[in-house]
């Protein structure tokens, strides 16, 4: 599990950290760019925009080594190129039935549970749980110290 | 079928102890009413369709319906008796457990009926108990999996019990851990691989003190739900930080910002290396006295930074 001790930083926690930065960089150079106050509409654009970074970069650190990670990368991909009309067939309906109930609805949570059969998605599902745990943490912590250090600067 | 019936009644009273013990219902306090209650709820002259005194054939199904029997009588808290005497018999016999299913007996509880069934007079004494389970004739040791989605193994001895049984006194039956058929393996071997994942996600989530395997699910289910929605709810409130958070991982170009700018971006570039190596206690020194740890090679670079816009 991640541990928070100064001891052992979380090589997971540390690639999730680098990219989300560089993400939320690439997004604060947009919005800086751009006249404050944003409207509704726009902010709301934002929120989202950092949101997707934040799923972003927890696929890209992970990489195609979890099956997850490659769903989300593959549903990134194709919003990217706006292939959405693309019908993707509904995969393995067999493994629909081999499962128990409850799995149906964490296929749905999870990135790319329905083509997984029951046992590789509980695996799965641990792993992202420990992945969006990191994710946010970091974002915790990063909001933590940037209103702590606006507030509590000594200048 | 005479030796059957005395084979039969040798270990009626010491499995219907276990019967007793493991099943859930308040039994009579004797055997006989035991014996008595069963008996009379069953519809023992019903068709019988074994063709003749095929001993073989009735002891192979036999076998197969004691253990069926077995499993329900352990789950449903129910007692069938089954008459496995041929028609020409007139006496009414309990339909014990042989021996060997007492290994299967103490693991009762965990036990769910096995629907396979060779035989329809079974299955008729099966229904009258069992209104619930579905039984077709003739379904032999591919019982559908969906109902026997957890108790696969029983089935599986069940399903081998036919192929053992060769003489009357035999007792060698399968046991629950050594069921060779392979389906019953192979559906043995992904079980207990779920419940390896489900045991490992249960350290993961917290409050994983829930024994129900079901209500388990919920629970992760419902945890990554949230965890989704802190992704959410973080992302909404963070753009004030995002803002200021601009100048990470040593970039270089934005250090020609506004004095004020650059120093929040000099504390994010604190905040964004802290964050690569230890995020809690960091956090708090920095909250607190606006200093920071950091690998010595960024000390000396911010320090001087630091001291620039700190004064």
């Amino acid at each position: 599990m991640k541990s928070t001790s100064p001891q052992n930083p979380n090589p997971l926690k540390k690639k999730l950290a680098s990219r989300f930065l560089k993400a939320m960089k690439k997004l604060s150079h947009k919005i800086s760019s751009s006249p404050s106050p944003p409207s509704t509409a726009e902010r709301r654009r934002r929120h989202r925009a950092v949101r997707a970074a934040a799923y972003a970069s927890m696929a890209s650190a992970v990489g195609p080594r979890r099956a997850w990670s490659r769903a989300l990368l593959r549903k990134l991909r194709s919003k990217a190129t706006a292939t959405s009309g693309r019908k993707t067939a509904r995969r393995n309906p067999r493994n629909i039935g081999t499962r128990f109930l409850g799995l149906n609805e964490l296929c749905d949570v999870v990135p790319g549970g329905k083509a997984m059969d029951s046992c590789s998605l509980l695996s799965e599902t641990g792993h992202y749980i420990k992945c969006l745990r990191a994710q946010v943490q970091i974002m915790r912590e990063i909001l933590d110290s940037s209103s702590s250090s606006s507030s509590s600067r000594i200048l | 079928m005479n030796n059957l019936n005395s084979l039969m009644n040798q270990h009626q009273m010491s499995s219907l102890h276990e019967i007793h013990d493991h099943s859930q219902f308040d039994p009579p306090s004797s055997h006989d009413e035991f014996l008595h209650q069963m008996l009379s709820t069953t519809s023992p002259a019903s068709a019988f369709p074994w063709g003749g005194d095929d001993q073989q054939h009735q002891i192979s199904s036999a076998r197969a319906m004691l253990l069926q029997q077995h499993q329900l009588l352990l789950s449903r808290s129910l007692a069938a008796a089954n008459d496995l005497r041929s028609p020409t018999e007139a006496d009414p016999g309990f339909f014990p457990l042989p021996r060997d299913d007492r290994d299967d007996v103490v693991d009762g509880p965990s036990f769910k009926p096995a629907i396979a069934e060779n035989d329809a007079s079974i299955k008729a004494l099966f229904n009258g108990f069992t209104g619930s389970l579905g039984q077709t004739t003739n379904q032999d040791q591919h019982f559908p999996h969906s109902q026997t989605d957890s108790f696969g193994v029983s089935a599986s001895a069940a399903a081998s019990q036919p192929s053992a049984a060769g003489q009357p006194r035999q007792r060698v039956r399968a046991r629950r851990g050594q069921a060779t058929d392979p389906h019953s393996i192979a559906e043995r071997l992904r079980r207990e691989r779920i419940a390896e994942r489900m045991k490992a996600l249960q350290e993961l989530v917290p409050n994983a003190n829930r024994t129900d395997k079901a209500s388990m699910l919920d629970e992760i289910i419902d945890y990554v739900k949230f965890l989704r929605l802190q992704v959410k709810v973080l992302s909404t409130s963070r753009l004030g930080g995002a803002a200021a958070v601009a100048p990470l991982l040593g970039d270089a170009s934005s250090q020609g910002k506004k004095g004020e700018k650059e120093g929040m971006a000099t504390a994010e570039q604190k905040v964004a290396k802290l964050l690569e190596e230890d995020m809690g206690s960091a956090m708090q020194y920095l909250q607190g006295k606006g200093l920071c740890l950091m690998p010595i090679s960024l000390a000396t670079s911010i320090s001087s930074s630091s001291t620039q816009t700190s004064t």
